[in-house]
């Protein structure tokens, strides 16, 4: 029973519209940075521009796990190992996707080169 | 459960660890996973546009941060009204609540307002493998909040007609954890369809 109503305490710390606001500022501030590092060129390297807005989308992500979805202290423990599940399962979908597709399409010719791969086929003789 | 019992703020909210709580927790976990997989779809195809309009020729940036916005504000009036439902506040929640439906139905007017558009002007799903994989992720996006404004209205008449029950305030902690996961999910939809086809 005390544990209960400890928990309950550090459960409605987490509901407080200073929390909230914290949490709206932080997310304004990441997506408008993504914003103008795309809008207005910052970086001329493309590599960089590509890193620094998925590195602000992966905080932005953080701050409303935090800040919103309240993963954060005793009680949600297991909300975080479902959490940790889901992100190891979408790390495998999406990067092996990616993987798989892109290494296809690497050994995949272009028109161009399957017309002259046919055309020497064809001079050879079946 | 005496404890509870004899604090009525504390028996509204429903703890991380309530078994309810946890279920919900997990089928969105699982739509996240639904998510990933049109995600994967969209990256591998983003490149096949058919000799259509890529997505840097259609989307126009300014628009869909004034989108963004309004979702991430609807995402904050919504926080704030399950503060208000833990201080047993029921009027300032319903203003709150209404205040995310008027932003949530905003972000989901100027999206069906894009997709006309693209339609109209001839790049539908059937124009590319891109754009299928486009309206597929965007459209599955956009039901998702057209499901949450239609639980949105349910909730607002039910505590209107019958006050903020502990049934009615468990039912608004999980569809505020519903909004707040839409909205991250929308930060990957900003971040992988517009800004990185703007690149």
């Amino acid at each position: 029973m005390t544990k209960n109503t400890a928990g309950s305490q550090a459960h409605a710390h987490t509901y407080t519209t200073q929390n909230y606001l914290v949490g709206f500022g932080l997310s304004l501030v990441t997506t408008l940075l993504a914003f103008g590092v795309v809008m207005g060129r910052w970086f001329t390297d493309e590599t960089v521009t590509l890193t620094v807005i998925i590195g602000l989308a992966i905080v932005q992500l953080s701050v409303q796990f935090v800040y919103f979805l309240h993963i954060r202290g005793r009680e949600a423990r297991w909300n975080r190992v479902a959490l940790a599940f889901m992100a190891g399962v979408v790390i495998i979908i999406v990067g092996g996707s990616l993987w798989i597709m892109n290494n296809l399409e690497y050994h995949m010719m272009t028109p161009k080169q399957m017309e002259s791969h046919m055309l020497e086929q064809g001079k050879k003789g079946f | 459960m005496s404890s509870i019992a004899t604090k009525p703020t504390a028996s509204l909210a429903l703890a991380p660890d309530d078994k309810t709580y946890i279920g919900f927790w997990i089928y969105l976990m699982t739509d996240c996973l639904l998510f990933a997989t049109l995600f994967a779809t969209y990256a591998v195809l983003q490149g096949n546009t058919a000799g259509g309009a890529s997505a840097a020729e259609l989307f126009s940036l300014p628009f869909v941060l004034a989108e963004t916005l309004l979702l991430l504000a609807s995402s904050l009036t919504c926080g704030l009204a399950i503060v208000a439902m833990h201080q047993g506040m029921v009027r300032r929640m319903i203003i709150w609540l209404v205040a995310t439906f008027v932003l949530g139905a905003g972000f989901l007017g100027m999206e069906l307002y894009e997709f006309t558009h693209l339609v109209a002007e001839g790049d539908s799903w059937s124009r590319s493998g891109f754009l299928s994989a486009f309206f597929t992720l965007v459209g599955t996006h956009g039901l998702h909040i057209t499901v949450g404004l239609l639980w949105l209205i349910v909730m607002i008449v039910r505590v209107m007609q019958g006050g903020l029950g502990p049934v009615n305030a468990k039912r608004l902690t999980l569809f505020s954890l519903f909004w707040h996961f839409l909205d991250v999910v929308w930060i990957f939809i900003f971040t992988v369809v517009y800004l990185m086809g703007a690149i």
